[in-house]
């Protein structure tokens, strides 16, 4: 306890001023600040005041008198009292709760257990194998298979009107897919532009992504490469990027400079590509045959050009759309639908023969999907006993 | 005027291409043609500022240096190499080195692994509690075997099932799709040919 000098209050250790009379109250110490002890104590309080810098209660000392407090009781007894068990138990489990670290964060519950994974990691590699195995397949059959796929209607329709064109025809070319959907529409593709090229037609490619066009460049360059004949710019061109879709392809159904500026993707002007002589508009050539993996750019096409240009509408799709291009095909409105791997193996293997990509493949691939199916209807069951027991 | 002129122009521009869609009147003369290359030019000029507005943004958040910021990285330093050759060397080979060995190989890859993911998928479907999976991996099956090769060595009918799949019930569906998009579409051109509503112009 810390006597206040002046109204002799009880004051406890750690106070700077005294609770009763306000006097502020230093530790001996500094109050004493090296002064001797036997200064008087008036003169030490009047100093030890002034040290304080801007009391708020400067000069109101004596403005209300000193209550004079009764003397603390002093104690009773003074005989030790032994703790007993239980009074030393709860101590030192109070001083536990004491003295423990306050927790930084918020108390979590307990964790779950882990769940074990659906799949477990032999039926994981078991799968990812079977799908390996299928991807190797063609490579170990060379694609034997091919030739045993059955020409869908969309197939013959696509062979006969390749087989109708001439030496001298336009064929414009559409290469409006994705670099993911390339690996799926690249065996049709690739027949049916040898084909044409085959024919001594000429190929118009253009696109309208901004992606396809390096596509058809890429196709371009192979099919140069693969018939060294060809020449760019008699016997195929690449217009370019077709920008401002539906619009777009409605201006090149009517004015192609327009559409595409005056000069292809090669830098070469249109008016001196000798196959883009008197090629106004997309109705200018022989048929148009669209590679697209995407049911609203089909649906553009058949909108846009097929209505307006009375020319053979070929399409090429991937599997995943053929079922939102189908009416289109059905109404006439297409004159060719060939959809996904599947439909375009029979006139890659018929126009080229046995390929590595294609039927055995799928084949391969549809057994991983139906075993992986047929496992996990037998393990329902089992599955299900475990859980009820 | 702030608020009547695009409406004005947006629905001049609507019905004349309308009006040259349906019925070719020659007093339109060539505005119709006008409007598609202006249409032509907004839309590569949209290419553009889309572009420009996605490096813009990841440009902020690796200056800020944003959680996962990395990636943004990657993105501006990619668009800004892409874009600068794209600009001096248009078709060079640089560029189709990219387009070819980097950007379709990634492409490739995600349709790729979407093989492995099918696989699982289809055989969690099959444990499932549900009756519906039940159904959901019948038809699937039925379908896959449909479509296997030579199916019809198997039996006569299996492309014939195919086949009437295709036609009817998948056709059936699609058609439905197509007609309500086709109906969506007009209602919304009508709404805003009539100036009903005008979602370019401020409110």
């Amino acid at each position: 306890m810390k006597l206040c000098p002046r109204c002799r209050g009880n004051n406890s250790e750690d106070a700077n001023r005294c609770v009763w009379c306000g006097l502020p109250l230093r530790s001996e110490t500094a109050a004493t600040g090296g002064r001797r002890e036997d200064e008087p104590a008036e003169a030490r309080q009047t100093t030890s005041e002034s040290d304080i810098p801007n009391d708020p209660l400067a000069g109101l000392e004596g403005l209300l008198p000193a209550v004079p407090l009764p003397p603390a009781p002093e104690a009773g007894y003074a005989a030790t009292v032994e703790p007993t068990e239980k009074e030393l138990s709860d101590a030192a489990l109070f001083f536990r709760i004491a003295t423990e670290p306050a927790p930084l964060e918020p108390p979590r519950e307990p964790p779950l257990p882990p769940e074990p994974p659906l799949l477990s990691r032999s039926m994981r590699a078991l799968l990812a194998l079977l799908v390996l195995l299928a991807v190797l397949t063609p490579l170990a059959s060379g694609g034997r298979l091919d030739v045993a796929l059955r020409p869908s209607a969309g197939n013959r329709a696509l062979a006969q009107a390749v087989e109708a064109l001439r030496a001298g025809d336009r064929v414009l070319v559409a290469f409006d897919y994705a670099p993911s959907a390339a690996a799926e529409l690249a065996p049709i593709r690739d027949a049916v532009l040898a084909d044409v090229a085959r024919r001594s037609a000429g190929l118009v490619a253009l696109s309208t992504r901004p992606e396809g066009v390096d596509l058809a460049r890429q196709s371009l360059e192979r099919l140069d490469a693969a018939y060294p004949g060809l020449e760019l710019g008699a016997d195929y061109a690449l217009l370019g990027y077709l920008a401002g879709d539906a619009a777009g392809l409605r201006l090149a159904t009517a004015d192609l400079t327009a559409a595409f500026g005056n000069s292809d993707a090669s830098g070469l002007a249109l008016a001196e590509v000798p196959l883009l002589q008197n090629m106004h508009s997309l109705g200018d050539s022989s048929a148009l045959l669209v590679f697209t993996d995407d049911a609203s750019v089909a649906r553009r096409w058949v909108e846009q050009v097929g209505t307006r240009v009375p020319v053979p509408l070929l399409m090429v799709t991937t599997a995943a759309i053929e079922p939102l291009v189908i009416p289109y095909a059905g109404s006439g409105q297409l004159t060719a639908l060939v959809s996904g791997a599947l439909g375009g193996v029979p006139y890659a293997a018929a126009g080229q023969g046995a390929s590595l990509y294609s039927a055995d493949g799928l084949l391969a691939f549809w057994a991983v999907l139906g075993a992986a199916a047929v496992w996990g209807l037998l393990r329902r069951p089992a599955k299900n006993r475990e859980r009820r027991s | 005027m702030r608020r009547l002129l695009p409406v004005a122009v947006a629905l001049i521009a609507g019905w004349v291409v309308l009006m040259d869609m349906m019925i070719a009147p020659a007093w339109l003369g060539s505005l119709p043609q006008f409007l598609l290359e202006a249409a032509l030019v907004l839309g590569a000029f949209a290419l553009l500022f889309g572009t420009a507005h996605l490096a813009a943004t990841h440009g902020v958040r690796v200056a800020q240096g944003q959680s996962q910021s990395s990636y943004g990285a990657v993105l501006v330093l990619a668009l800004v190499v892409t874009f600068v050759i794209g600009v001096a060397f248009p078709g060079s080979r640089a560029l189709s080195w990219i387009f070819r060995y980097l950007y379709t190989p990634l492409q490739a890859t995600m349709l790729g692994l979407m093989t492995f993911v099918l696989v699982g998928a289809v055989y969690r479907v099959g444990r499932l509690k549900r009756r519906g999976a039940g159904w959901l991996v019948g038809v699937a099956l039925v379908l896959l075997l449909v479509q296997v090769l030579a199916s019809d060595a198997i039996s006569p009918l299996l492309p014939a099932l195919r086949d009437w799949i295709m036609a009817v019930p998948v056709t059936a569906g699609a058609r439905g799709i197509l007609l309500g998009i086709a109906l969506g579409a007009t209602a919304a051109g009508l709404r805003i040919l009539f100036g009903i509503e005008h979602p370019y112009a401020p409110e």
